[in-house]
Parts: C-alpha cells; structure tokens; sequence
C-alpha cells in the first residue's frame, strides 16, 4: 500500500523489491535534484539535496499516512548517523548498541584488547563437547552473544566480522576455545566502542592510489583475498569488501562452499564472488543516477589468479573449477569490462582482515583503510 | 467502535497464549540502564509485567494501542457461530517495549498487539516477506550523501503494519485482560502484528 502510493507520486522502484526508490525532478535551469529513499519496513531513510523538494514530499505524504518526526537522520536501526554537509562527511556507528550488548552480558568493564580475535585464529570443531554433554545453559548464552554481535557486524563493524564468523559456525555446540574467542570479540568491543564507518567527500580508495590509478567520484572499488586452507576441513576463507566514498559499502568473511586445491583457485572464488556483488552494485549505482565509467577495480594479491581471471595461464591446474565460478572472466572480458584486477602486495591488502586473524599491526592499518577512520 | 464495549479487568487474567513478539527484540531495561529481565531481551506478555515498578505504565501502553486499533477500524465483532468452517480463532497477546533515546533515557512505553500467526494454517494466507533494506543499499546511499551533500532525512510511518488491509478471514481473541461479550470474537479487517502476512503490507 506504501509502495503503491510511492510509486503513483513518481518515484522508480529499483530492482522491483519494493526497497529502494528514486525520484528525479529537471529543473527550469536544467539541474537535477532527486530524492533516494530505502525503506525498512516502517522506517525510511531519505536522501535529499534540494530541501523544497522535500518539503513538498513531506506534505504530499502526511495527507495519506500518519508520519511521527521526520527530521535530519540521527538514528537508524539502532545505529547512530552523524552527518556534516559542509565538510561532506557521514558516519555510522553503534556505540549505544555496543553498550548495551556489553551490559548484557555483564562485559561491562572487562579489559579492552587491540583485535577482535588471536593472530593465526583456528577454531576447530573437536573443541566442541560430546553431544551428550551439552549444556544448554551455556549453548544459549553462546547463541544470543553471537546474534547480538552479529547485528553489530553486518551493519557498522565490519572490522569483526571475521572473528564472528568463525565463532558463529559453532552455534550448535560451542567448546570453551569458541566461547572464549566470543568473549575476546566483546573484549575488543570495550576498546573500540565509539568506532564506525566514515565516509567522506573525495576520499580515495588507498590501495588503489598506491598504484597510481584515479578515479573519479562516485566509482566503486573493491579488494578481494583468501586464506587458502585456512579453516575446518581444508577449506578457504573468503573475504572481499567494495568501497565507495573512502570506505566500505559492502563486505563479507565466509568459508568457502568448496575445498580448493591451490592458493590461486581459492582466490579466484573469491574474486567471483567479489565481482558478482560488484556487478549489483553497480547497477544500483546507476540506478541511483551515478553511472560507472569505468570498470570497477578489484584489488588482487595472487598473481596468477589475475591470469587466470584474464582468461590465460595455468590451464592444467584450473580446468576442474566450477563454470560458476567462470563468471568473473565474462565480466573481465570483452567490449564493456565491468571488473578489472589490479596487483597489489599482499601486506597492503585490505581483504586480509576478512580472511585471518590478523596481528595488531597490520589489523590496525587494514581497519583505517576500510573503515575510513 | 460504536456500540461495542471492551472492557479490561483490573486484575490479569491468565488466559492467552504468551507469544514471541517478532519485531520487538529490544533490550528491556530501567531508566538507569540496568536490564531487568534477566538474559530474556524482551517483555513478552503481561506475565512479564505483572509485579513491576512501572506497571501502570504499561497498562496504559495497552490500553493506547488497544484503542488505537480500534480506532483505525480494525476489528469488528462478530458471533463465534459465524466462523465459517475452515477457519479457526486465533489467539493473540501484548508485547511491551520501552523505547530510549539515543543516550538511554525512556521516551515511551510501547505495546504491541501480536497475534499467534502459527495457529493460521497454511495456504489460507498468501506472501509473508518483510519490505527490509539491504545494508549495502543503505550505506551506499550514505556514501553518495557525503560525496554529493546531501541531507539525510528519516520517515516514520506509523502503524504502517497496521494500515495493510487483510484479505483473508482471520478471527482472534484478544489478550487476556481483556474480555469481550460471550460467544463473541473478533474479526480483522486490518493486518496486525505477527498474522502471517503481516510483514509484507
């Protein structure tokens, strides 16, 4: 019904999920102003240059529906905005959620630490109790600690999302090694309480000024690594981020779905895997009226997978992977590339802190580059 | 509702299933920031407030969102001989939230009314997905924000659940407190919180 009268007073529904809208109005002096609008369930988050515009909007809405306060973002889904157009920066963060969570689970005043888990972190599953001896006491506990930061992970703290993942695979039955690497998470929270993602105007991706490419503003970029045979069972770690505006949109830490058998075929998944998300958001980008001209660069540490990816090399070796994963090359290739791999040394890889637990040092700086702080 | 008198007993009745509050899953604490219920996140019954400090407050939370729904036209009564066969009266119960301020302080008591959308049958309801946003859509909409300058703005309908208009039949009771004239049930016109459908409106 909402979406219904959204789209009767012009805006354009992307992607058809009911979500995300854009309206554009041309001006008598040929400019265009525009308003974005994402939707959760009742609440809505609104992007607006021209304020008249929005007014209107405003107007036109409170006649049909009942509107509580609708001014300037402060807060949204427990997370906290803060906003300065003069200088063109956003920031999200989370502290009072983060607060809470620590007050739950009685975290409160415990001893901050620099990383959200051990270098070298390996949980394994013999760690975990016979079956028979589960405490279902402490398996709840365990669950609604994992939950309680995984809502933190997926929406500004992205810098633990590799220590909940790892935690989170053990959520049927938890060891006393998973339970205190969660707690090390909260430990690491305590420290780190005020910290969020910052975007700013004309910030540059670092990794991608390192080799001296340039974009122009508003163009995607992203870093994609693996840690090959570095979880249970032989299998990969993947992770990948996209950054836009100095810091990153997207991101993500996942064990991969498939053993591999070498370092290159491990980051090649996770290469396709970074470029799929790439290709979405690039239609999202446009669809919000920001067009990509050129193709979105990936950064890469594995040489030989920057081959493989350009569709030479190592044949012998990669002729068993999955023609899924094959994708990546469709959208390297050919008239209108929408992906292209660059080099990057492995130590200025910023996907690294997705992929392992990483020393202080290396997690600190791989932390500024994506967060953006 | 002309006509129609809903009365709440002073005392709870315990009557009604205690449900899970789907959508409410904020952390339950005092104004000083101490959690009161344990490792439970949420007051999901009136069990939970029975007892309490503020319990009065809570009672005319219900009492608020009862009569907002009722104003909203969202019930009528009809005769419990009337359910067409096929279709049987679900249950429902408050949920109760506190709402804070960014800093901690209360705003408000909220209370919702859930009903026991498990007890509806499958097949007499049709899509059930929640219009939610995706993070990576948000946050690259705050990205162009910083890049572009543009202002942030928030909308908050409210009740938009409840504006949803629902096109099967469902009958409930309603919570324990209150009672309706005997034989007598309730039939929904408009989609309330944790009815199947409920999320897609």
């Amino acid at each position: 019904m909402f979406v219904k009268w959204l789209l009767d007073y012009g805006f354009v529904n992307m992607d058809n999920d009911g979500v995300t809208f854009v309206k554009n109005v041309k001006k008598d002096d040929e400019s265009v102003s525009e308003i974005l609008l994402s939707i959760h369930v009742d609440d809505g988050l609104a992007a607006c240059s021209d304020i008249t515009m929005y007014t209107e909007f405003i107007a036109a809405m409170s006649k049909d529906f009942d509107l509580s306060d609708s001014g300037e973002l402060k807060w949204f889904m427990g997370g906290k905005v803060e906003q300065d157009r003069e200088k063109g920066i956003v920031r999200l963060s989370q502290e009072q959620y983060g607060n809470d969570v620590l007050k739950t689970f009685q975290m409160d005043d415990c001893t901050p630490v620099d990383t959200p888990c051990e270098a070298n972190l390996h949980l394994a599953a013999s760690d975990s109790p016979p079956l028979d001896k589960r405490n279902a006491e402490v398996v709840r506990n365990y669950q609604q600690l994992i939950r309680a930061c995984m809502y933190l992970t997926c929406f500004s703290r992205g810098d633990c999302s590799f220590a909940v993942n790892q935690c989170a695979r053990f959520m049927s039955n938890p060891g006393p090694t998973h339970t205190s690497a969660a707690k090390r998470i909260l430990h690491y929270l305590a420290g780190t309480r005020s910290l969020g993602i910052t975007y700013r105007r004309g910030a540059v991706d670092p990794s991608l000024l390192s080799v001296g490419v340039r974009t122009a503003p508003n163009q995607l970029s992203a870093s994609a690594d693996a840690d090959h045979a570095g979880a249970d069972g032989r299998r990969s770690v993947s992770g990948w981020a996209i950054m836009l505006a100095g810091a990153m949109i997207a991101w993500s830490s996942k064990r991969q779905p498939v053993t591999t058998i070498s370092s290159t075929e491990s980051e090649f998944y996770s290469v396709s895997q970074c470029a799929l998300d790439c290709v979405y958001l690039r239609r999202i980008m446009e669809l919000l009226g920001y067009e990509q001209m050129a193709p979105t660069h990936i950064a890469q540490d594995n040489n030989a997978c920057i081959f493989l990816v350009k569709g030479s090399g190592m044949y012998a070796r990669a002729k068993h992977i999955d023609t899924r994963v094959h994708r990546v090359r469709e959208f390297a290739v050919g008239d209108k590339p929408e992906v292209k791999l660059y080099k990057i040394a492995g130590e200025y890889q910023p996907a690294d802190i997705f992929t392992k637990g990483l020393p202080r040092v290396a997690f600190q700086r791989h932390r500024r580059t994506i967060m953006g702080e | 509702m002309p006509g129609v008198k809903i009365r709440r007993h002073e005392s709870f009745i315990t009557t009604g299933a205690a449900m899970m509050g789907m959508f409410w899953t904020a952390i339950a604490c005092d104004e000083h920031g101490q959690q009161l219920t344990g490792m439970r996140p949420v007051l999901r019954s009136h069990y939970d407030i029975e007892g309490r400090s503020d319990e009065h407050l809570c009672v005319e939370a219900c009492d608020k969102e009862i009569k907002k729904l009722l104003e909203m036209g969202t019930f009528s009564i009809v005769d419990e001989n009337d359910i067409p066969p096929g279709h049987k009266c679900i249950n429902c119960c408050m949920s109760f939230k506190i709402k804070k301020d960014c800093d901690g302080n209360v705003l408000e008591y909220r209370a919702c009314c859930n009903a026991n959308g498990r007890q509806q049958e499958v097949g007499s309801y049709g899509d059930t997905f929640a219009t939610t946003s995706k993070f990576s859509c948000i946050r690259s909409i705050c990205a162009i924000a910083a890049q572009e300058g543009l202002t942030l703005y928030q909308l908050d309908v409210k009740g938009a659940f409840l504006l949803a208009e629902c096109k099967e039949r469902v009958y409930i009771n309603l919570p324990g407190q209150y009672r309706l004239p005997k034989g007598k049930v309730l039939q929904c016109h408009r989609l309330i919180y944790s009815l199947k459908p409920a999320a897609h409106g």
